[in-house]
């Protein structure tokens, strides 16, 4: 018992090291957020002398905070909903059934992770023009969708496979169609790993730039990553308003991991993992 | 080739006239005086940023206002990038899709080349001449980014906006201090630099991180060593990249980092730390665009305010090349015709003219004083950018990055990467073959 | 009857399948062949302007190209990062924060909270500890009198992409976690309460039952290591942009670069298709060990 304490001080201190590590650049964001930019260039780390509290109003007026960071909830959002739904569809019938086609759908998918975006971008954006789909919102969540697909896939295939096929079996005999049997039984088995994706999702569609930087041209419609662009000059950045944005705009993404996250923990279940 | 394209662009306008009914446009008449178009939508690709809090950029989103609201048929979309790399994907790949807006901002020279070679951009020349008002407004020596004679294109295909020059900013008081005249010629330079450096002063911090610094060093340093011309020896290469003139070059500025002139860490400071360097005083010199005096008084700086900070024509290496320098124009509007109507051309053409006016110039000079290719009298209370326009005004031949006049696009960023060597023990003779082999890699 | 099912189990299949392959197929795989139909041709990205066969040519300039040899050296050291440094980092914090310890809810918030900031403050920030003039750590480093090791970190060669990669791992500990952490909870206790019935200690329930049951994690989070690591881009963009030259520069920067800056777009497809054949080949690899693995048990 002695020993476990000692061991659990050591975790302790070892969580607290890296906790400080990474809470830091929270802090030198808030920091420089109230600075102007001949103040941070001279040192991020030391307390601001002058509160510039008026970076946020500026902030918000350069950015348009609120638009932007409303526009990239929604498709943040939207893009999670969908990346949930169909990855799941795919994942159980890639874990679960054995057909013919199953091993070069998995390996096409497998593309999906490797393909580097910036050979996308043409393509995809002439794709755009043709249908008419700039400055939608609709064709920036598919685009984003598909981006997630991969990793959503893998994950939840990857997790399905390690749940007791015999689990399915019992449910089949108990009359389970595999509409019932994904939704009912499956599903909330995957809690964990489905808001773990989420998260991961939720964060990409809310920060993503290129594609919102070459398919969105009206001010009303812009992410907050196209957004960010404004605080740039034409021979210099605004570098405190602009700290000032990141930190308005991380609070959203802060919430969703926080109940997201919550989620994960609650997902625990025995005996469902096959041992 | 002109009577070529001109024909081509006389029958283009021939055709369209009869093909599309309503448009009220004779083939000769280009000056589209008090032409009417029926709800023509054009797009409009400039680095202004779409945030109101810059005055460059709320003047811009009101004046665009304002043209949308007269009664002309036209409407203008904007499509506003400030930051450069993202803009020019933006650019990119709207031209590699097929969805180019009407009208775009470049830098010139082997920039829009691509454009130019593909036939995308439409030749100006007529409608200038059209409107002698329009044309008369710019000065003349503003169509070096429009004029593509050396690639052997006859015409105009864009029009100017900023002008530039490269200059040399000094802290009065330091110089002062330290019992140093304001230096003229390199060697000047050179004394001074060393003086500085014995007394413990930093006489320049470049931000080489940024690695256009070592690009404009390179420039200037080439054009007042060998006039004008090193631009077409250089691009035709008949002075070549390792040869014994470039060496030199890039020996001049291997001495000042050996001896420490620019810095101590030159490649892990970018351009932004290099201005506050400067003015918070911890720096002497700083060679910088004729853009400086507005972004030093925008920020703020008590330099500026007490009146510390001063300018002179960048010192002169070869006395007969003292009054050349590195300038020219920065950025230039063009028109581009992919997948554009006939109409759009025309519409583009009258909210350039618009866009490009002494007019609309003056509006802005009102509210971001500045260095313009219009004929206009800039009237400012920022002193320094008063002495900036002295010294331009008494320039006598100005060329832009030495890679602008190549005929390889990548030839920028390529000087540009092997230039940052300097600064990491390579000697002059391997950043000169580096460069040559990075640009045979991509013949 | 048989034959019935079947049919059924087909029908269900496609249409599951359905909505994520159209999704792949119009997103991800219709740019990847046109992809490889330019990388055979010359085109500088005007529309229209007809693409110039050139056969292989693009791909012979790529892999005879110096440049991106040492670009994918740079991916190299990428991917020794994220098993030697990021695997070890990222599952030690996951069992930390699904562990009974408390104050978990705080320590999961600050080890993502990198992430969640994104690339602009993480390479501000890190540039700023690394800068040697006023850098924290070479201050600290000063402070200890070990002023012999202070260097301009970020411009050395090889060092300077040392750095990034130890800047990317510690940026993205947080998000492996998260995949880690999700294996972990799915982890019956009763598992470890027999074990602990048995007489197991912590490090033996570690080695026989948490392994073992996280394989299908540590296969996911191999491949996309292994894949992250080919098409890095974000992070050193942010941080060096690919230099001082071209010392930290990564496919993912060249491929950029000769496309969107250069206007070589066939030259930039072949480097896609190159890191598309060396990540697939590298994923069956992966797939192969870890299934040759189970046959083993």
């Amino acid at each position: 018992m002695k020993q476990r304490k000692r061991w659990n001080i050591l975790w302790y201190f070892l969580a607290l090291v890296w906790g400080l590590m990474t809470i830091l650049p929270l802090m030198i964001t808030v920091f420089s957020s109230l600075k102007n930019n001949n103040e941070i260039n001279m040192g991020v780390f030391s307390m601001p002398e002058h509160w510039r509290i008026e970076n946020y109003a500026k902030a918000n007026e350069t950015a348009n905070a609120f638009g932007s960071i409303g526009n990239s909830i929604l498709l943040a959002l939207l893009t999670t909903v969908l990346v949930t739904v169909v990855g799941m569809l795919a994942a159980y019938i890639l874990a679960r059934k054995k057909l013919f086609f199953i091993k070069p759908v998995y390996l096409l998918f497998m593309v999906g992770v490797m393909v580097p975006v910036h050979c996308t971008i043409v393509p995809i954006s002439g794709m755009a023009s043709a249908l008419h789909a700039k400055d939608s919102f609709w064709f920036l969540v598919l685009i984003y969708s598909a981006f997630n697909l991969a990793q959503a896939v893998y994950l939840y295939t990857g997790f399905i496979q390690s749940i007791d096929r015999e689990l399915d079996e019992a449910a089949i005999i108990d009359g389970c169609t595999d509409v019932t049997l994904l939704s009912k039984i499956l599903s909330p088995i995957c809690k964990p790993i489905i808001a773990t994706e989420a998260i991961f999702v939720f964060i990409y569609g809310y920060s993503e730039l290129i594609f919102s930087l070459t398919l969105l041209s009206k001010p009303e419609k812009f992410t907050v990553s196209r957004a960010m662009l404004n605080f740039t000059g034409e021979h210099s950045t605004d570098m405190g308003p602009q700290f000032a944005f990141i930190v308005m705009a991380m609070i959203p993404t802060l919430f969703i991991y926080l109940i997201f996250h919550e989620r994960v923990e609650s997902g625990i279940l025995s005996g469902a993992v096959k041992g | 080739m002109k009577l070529k394209k001109a024909t081509g662009l006389t029958l283009a306008a021939l055709m369209t006239v009869s093909l599309i009914p309503g448009t009220a446009l004779a083939a000769e008449d280009y000056s589209l005086k008090d032409v009417q178009f029926d709800n023509v939508t054009i797009r409009v690709a400039t680095r202004n940023g779409g945030g109101a809090e810059s005055a460059v950029d709320a003047y811009y989103l009101s004046k665009v206002e304002e043209f949308n609201a007269m009664d002309n048929g036209i409407t203008v979309e904007m499509i506003n990038i400030s930051t450069e790399a993202d803009y020019l994907d933006r650019l990119s790949t709207d031209f590699a899709s097929g969805d180019a807006p009407n009208i775009f901002l470049e830098y010139g020279g082997s920039r829009v080349l691509d454009y130019l070679e593909a036939d995308y951009l439409l030749d100006l020349q007529p409608y200038l001449e059209a409107d002698p008002d329009w044309y008369g407004g710019f000065k003349e020596n503003g169509w070096s980014t429009c004029k593509f004679e050396d690639y052997g294109y006859e015409g105009i295909y864009g029009v100017p906006s900023e002008t530039y020059q490269i200059m040399l900013f000094y802290n009065k008081s330091l110089l002062e201090e330290n019992g140093i005249e304001v230096p003229a010629t390199w060697d000047e330079l050179m004394d001074a630099c060393a003086k500085l450096k014995e007394a413990g002063v930093q006489p320049f911090v470049v931000g080489e991180k940024d690695a256009f610094r070592f690009g404009h060093l390179h420039t200037v340093l080439s054009l007042k060593k060998y006039g004008a011309d090193v631009a077409q020896k250089l691009a035709s290469r008949e002075m070549s990249y390792d040869g014994e003139e470039m060496l030199s070059i890039y020996g001049m500025i291997k001495t000042m980092v050996d001896n420490g002139y620019l810095g101590d860490n030159l490649l892990s400071t970018d351009k932004g730390q290099e201005d506050t360097y400067f003015e918070e005083g911890k720096a002497v010199f700083k060679y910088d665009g004729s853009w400086y005096p507005a972004q030093i008084e925008e920020s703020g700086s008590e330099l500026f305010a007490n009146q510390e900070v001063g300018v002179v024509r960048f010192p002169s290496i070869e006395a007969k090349y003292e009054k050349t320098d590195m300038g020219g124009t920065t950025d230039a509007y063009y028109i581009s015709t992919l997948n554009a109507t006939e109409e759009q051309v025309q519409a583009s053409v009258v909210f350039l003219k618009y866009l490009a006016s002494v007019d609309y110039i003056e509006g802005l000079i009102a509210v971001n004083p500045n260095t313009y290719a219009y004929n206009v009298d800039v009237k400012t209370d920022n002193y320094l950018l008063n002495d900036v326009m002295a010294i331009m005004n008494d320039t006598e031949d100005v060329r832009s990055d030495l890679q602008g006049y190549d005929t390889q696009s990548m030839a920028m960023n390529t000087v540009r990467t092997a230039l940052q060597g300097l600064a990491m023990d390579k000697t002059p003779e391997e950043v000169g073959s580096e460069i040559v082999d990075s640009l045979a890699e991509y013949e | 009857m048989k034959g019935k099912t079947k049919k059924k189990e087909y029908i269900i299949a496609i249409t599951f399948l359905a909505p994520a392959l159209i999704l792949l197929f119009c997103f991800i795989i219709y740019p990847v062949m046109d992809a490889a139909f330019l990388s055979l041709h010359s085109w500088k990205g005007m529309y229209g302007q007809p693409k110039k066969w050139v056969g292989l040519d693009n791909f012979i300039k790529a892999l005879t190209s110096g440049k991106f040899w040492n670009a994918m050296l740079n991916c190299v050291w990428f991917m020794l990062g994220s098993f030697v440094v990021l695997m070890p980092i990222a599952f030690g914090l996951a069992m930390l924060i699904t562990s009974k310890l408390k104050f978990t809810r705080i320590m999961k918030t600050a080890y993502f909270m990198p992430v969640m900031l994104g690339t602009t403050a993480v390479a501000l920030m890190w540039t700023n500890i690394l800068n040697p003039g006023w850098g924290a750590l070479a201050q600290f480093l000063r402070f200890l009198g070990l002023d012999s090791l202070v260097t301009d970190w970020l411009s050395k060669p090889v060092l300077n992409v040392i750095c990034v990669v130890l800047v990317n791992e510690w940026m993205f500990a947080g998000y492996n976690m998260l995949i880690f952490a999700a294996g972990l909870v799915s982890i019956p206790h009763s598992l470890y309460e027999a074990a602990l019935i048995d007489g197991c200690g912590g490090w033996q329930r570690v080695r026989y039952i948490t392994l073992p049951l996280m394989k299908n994690t540590f296969k996911i989070f191999s491949i996309l290591a292994f894949t992250g690591s080919l098409k890095v881009f974000d992070i050193v963009w942010a941080m060096t942009r690919g230099g001082p030259g071209d010392v930290s520069s990564t496919p993912g920067i060249i491929l950029y670069t000769e496309a969107f800056q250069y206007k070589l777009f066939g030259r930039s497809s072949a480097y896609s298709i190159i890191l598309l054949v060396f990540g697939i080949v590298i994923s069956l690899v992966v797939n192969r060990i870890f299934r040759q693995d189970e046959e083993m048990y």
